[in-house]
């Protein structure tokens, strides 16, 4: 691994530990008793500090051993958790990342730190202090410290041995390896012991091999020589070596490495050895004990070596931050049998790979069709089955759960709401909902400026709450689901709602209507979309400074989604984003309308119907349709593009597609039907940026090029043209 | 192999005698969960084991260990010098609570 991506790792590993912290504070501020947060806590910091060791950055070291030593007494229950303290390791937490950063840009880990930066820092550790040192007056706290950096180290060889089950039918008896080991030096200490599974009484067997030694030894001996005391035994035994006077990491990585339930036993001989001292690993249990009341005696035994690991009783004297490192590498190794790092442009590579395929399978089948080579056509839905299926696997892998992104908002709120002096709880649903991690990514801002909104100008301070009846504590409220092939995203408040008047007021002003303009309450609201308008009098730091709700929905349309946004005065504001699921390729059904083909997404499609033929279709008037006793709204494609073909124009049959977004539902009148077809979405350059009601290109199998129709827009061009604002949108 | 509650004054002393290898700890834990069925082990005399491996001693760990986890110990009251030489190579004396010095005598 080179220097480079080693840092990369780094850094990919520094971002999940600080968002975990994150995460565990959060879940200190509800509980500050939280056992497991608490952890989390001070292993973000351990192993922040660890790897950053490794790479020489001091000042990381520095500054994340404070904090790591800060927590290690809060969890021993030294230091009481208080609400400025969680404060302050918030702030912790972002000088942490901010070091990170100051110091991986600065790509010298010699370069001298930002003063600003450094100052910043000291501040923060001189917080810290004050509550180490209350908590002082027990001596214990002391010692502690002294004893983790004072080297214990032994003098003898250290070895464990576990024997296989079938050892004994092997023809292995393991005294003699341990007998012949005596004549090459001492042993100075043994411990034999049982497999635990031996304590089974029923099951246990006298001819399976249950043992493991653990040998302190003495003796003017090499590491081969040793190893191959046991070389006969090599299939039968596993073997651990020691050297004497090994750093401790490597006793500390020992401990790691044995079964959770043996860790004790072996702790007792490390004691004994001599690799850490009767204090510390009574100090060990003595955590453990009180930590472990009310659990399995497995999981208090597997506490021990934990604790001593964490407590750092067996502290590596010398390569200290290179074990952290192979203890990381060993958790991640773990962590990559299940997952694979993938770079996202070699996804996105197979993507747009896959999407040339579905373009020429589709050539193909035209190509067979023409020919009329009846024997090919079953080959050509294999191929067409399985190209499909290929499409959807290779979109799944960037498929993410909504929730990792979503749940970095619950520091936004809790940050803001502090500010503001509000009380604001965050729900969060819909987390699994999984959607393309190139939206994700692209829908994070507009999400944080919404949240951010509705925290600012939705949810009112609670005295003003109280006064108007409603609990003192606001809820912003972010839910996600899958509708038809698209993810919604409802961001709700129960805030003051937004204010129509004042809207209107502020948009007359700025010139966006005429004063005699009737607007419903629908329009009135989505003038805030435009660009200027802001409502919140006073522009704070947090958002109301004019640039707000015009960018989100730019932000959202540009991945070809919707907003909407519905708000009672009094009651609160509801946002609702739509957005595609993906912005690669989608299944299409495509239609003909004069000379041109139309693709429609095809999880947007609900019926299709003939038009005029059927009887319960009936033209209500120029805009509206009776279909089955419900009116629907229409636009007739050939009229919308103004493409109509004149020799059609008498007599034909005209289809009516049925669509629904949402909970709309809106009707199509094309020329003709031609089916399903797997649709690769081409955006169209910059020339169309203002096209309206269309979402992109495709190309078809026979060469030729289909517009892909939006059907959101669609729909707002209808309602426009129906309010009899009659701007033709599509051809602007 | 054989094993036999030793005394009737003292039923619950057992007495291992003979070879406790590999090729008779089958028949030895077969033997000792039959007496442990009828009665509590609590002292063992091992001063007629003429022989000891790693099978042996683990079936007298796992006597041992059982014991102690229902909360009943048990003491190795006598060995031989075939035990004697096992014991103090894996130092298991304390373990045992071994008292006895390795002579087939008894301590009782």
């Amino acid at each position: 691994m080179s220097l480079d991506s080693a840092r990369q790792a780094f850094l990919a590993e520094v971002a999940e530990l600080l968002q975990s912290m994150e995460d565990a504070l959060l879940a200190l501020e509800d509980d500050p008793t939280d056992a497991e947060s608490l952890n989390a806590v001070f292993r973000a910091m351990h192993t922040i500090k660890g790897t950053g060791g490794v790479f020489g950055y001091d000042a990381i070291v520095e500054f994340t051993h404070t904090v790591e030593t800060l927590m290690d007494q809060v969890r021993s229950g030294q230091v009481p958790l208080t609400r400025p303290l969680i404060e302050t390791l918030f702030a912790c937490r972002d000088h942490s990342a901010q070091l990170v950063d100051a110091i991986v840009a600065a790509d010298t880990p010699d370069a001298p730190l930002d003063p600003e930066l450094a100052q910043a820092g000291a501040v923060l550790l001189a917080r810290l202090a004050p509550a180490g040192a209350v908590a002082a007056p027990a001596p214990t706290a002391t010692p502690t410290r002294e004893m983790r950096n004072l080297p214990v180290a032994s003098d003898l060889w250290m070895l464990t041995l576990k024997f296989k089950r079938d050892s004994f039918r092997d023809g292995i008896d393991p005294l003699s390896f341990l007998r012949y080991l005596g004549s090459l030096g001492e042993l100075v200490h043994v411990a034999v012991q049982l497999d635990p599974e031996a304590l089974r009484i029923e099951t246990f067997d006298a001819e399976s091999c249950y043992l493991q030694f653990g040998i302190g030894f003495r003796g003017e001996v090499d590491k081969p020589t040793l190893a191959g005391v046991f070389e006969f035994a090599d299939q039968d035994c596993e073997l651990r070596i020691l050297e004497p006077d090994t750093a401790q990491s490597k006793y500390l990585e020992l401990l790691a490495a044995v079964p959770d339930d043996q860790v004790g036993w072996i702790g007792d001989l490390l004691l004994r050895i001599g690799a850490l001292t009767a204090g510390e690993l009574e100090r060990a249990l003595q955590t453990q004990s009180s930590e472990g009341a009310g659990e399995t005696p497995e999981a208090r035994k597997r506490r021990v070596g934990e604790i001593l690991v964490e407590q750092g009783s067996i502290k590596p004297a010398v390569v200290e931050q290179a074990v952290r490192t192979q203890d990381a590498a060993r958790a991640r190794r773990q962590e990559e049998a299940h997952f694979i790092r993938v770079d996202a442009q070699r996804l996105g590579h197979l993507i747009d790979l896959i999407g040339e395929l579905v373009t020429s399978s589709a050539a193909i089948r035209v190509l067979v069709k023409r020919a009329g080579i009846e024997d090919m056509n079953e080959v050509v839905d294999g191929v067409d089955y399985l190209v499909s299926e290929i499409r959807d696997n290779a979109l799944q892998l960037r498929m993410v759960q909504i929730g990792e992104s979503l749940s970095r908002f619950k520091r936004v709120v809790r940050d803001v709401s502090h500010e503001l002096g509000k009380e604001i709880d965050l729900s969060v649903t819909g987390g699994e909902t999984e959607l393309d991690k190139t939206v994700v990514e692209k829908m994070i801002d507009p999400l944080t400026h919404l949240i951010r909104n509705a925290i600012d100008h939705g949810i009112e301070t609670p005295e003003i709450r109280l006064a108007h009846g409603k609990p003192a504590q606001g809820t912003v409220r972010i839910n996600a689901y899958h509708d038809s092939g698209h993810i919604v995203v409802e961001i709700a408040d129960d805030g003051a709602g937004l204010d129509t008047a004042r809207i209107r007021a502020k948009a007359e002003s700025v010139g966006l209507i005429k004063p005699d303009e009737v607007l419903t309450h629908e329009e009135t609201l989505r003038l805030i979309f435009a660009p200027g308008l802001s409502t919140k009098e006073q522009a704070t730091n947090l958002s109301g400074r004019g640039v707000g709700m015009d960018v989100v929905r730019r932000n959202i349309e540009a991945l070809r989604g919707t907003v909407e946004l519905d708000s009672r005065l009094g009651e609160g504001t509801q946002v609702t984003i739509v957005l595609p699921l993906t912005l690669a390729i989608i299944d299409g059904f495509l239609v003909g309308a004069g000379p041109d083909q139309y693709v429609i997404p095809l999880a947007q499609v609900a019926e299709c119907v003939e038009m005029g033929a059927a009887s319960g279709v009936k033209r209500h008037s120029e805009h509206y349709i009776n279909l089955r006793n419900e009116v629907l709204p229409f636009i007739r494609l050939t009229e919308l593009f103004e493409n109509a073909d004149p020799a059609h124009r008498t007599g034909h049959r005209e289809s009516l597609v049925v669509v629904r977004f949402g909970h709309h539902k809106m009707g199509l009148v094309v020329d003709t039907l031609l089916g399903e077809l797997q649709t690769v979405i081409k955006p169209l350059g910059k020339v169309f940026e203002r096209l309206r009601g269309v979402a992109g290109a495709t190309i078809l199998g026979t060469g030729d090029i289909a517009l892909i129709l939006d059907v959101a827009e669609l729909a707002a061009i209808a309602e426009g043209q129906r309010s009899g604002s009659g701007k033709r949108l599509a051809s602007a | 192999m054989n094993t036999s509650r030793a005394t009737a004054s003292d039923p619950e002393r057992l007495m291992l005698t003979g070879e406790l290898t590999i090729y008779t700890v089958g028949e030895t834990l077969a033997q000792l969960r039959a007496q442990l069925a009828e009665q509590p082990i609590r002292a063992l005399d091992l001063s007629e084991v003429t022989e000891l491996d790693g099978a042996g001693l683990q079936v007298l760990l796992w006597l041992c260990d059982t014991a102690q986890a229902r909360g009943q110990p048990l003491r190795v009251v006598a060995h031989s010098t075939a035990v004697a030489e096992v014991l103090n190579l894996l130092q298991l004396n304390e373990r045992l609570a071994l008292t006895a010095s390795p002579s087939g005598g008894t301590t009782s």
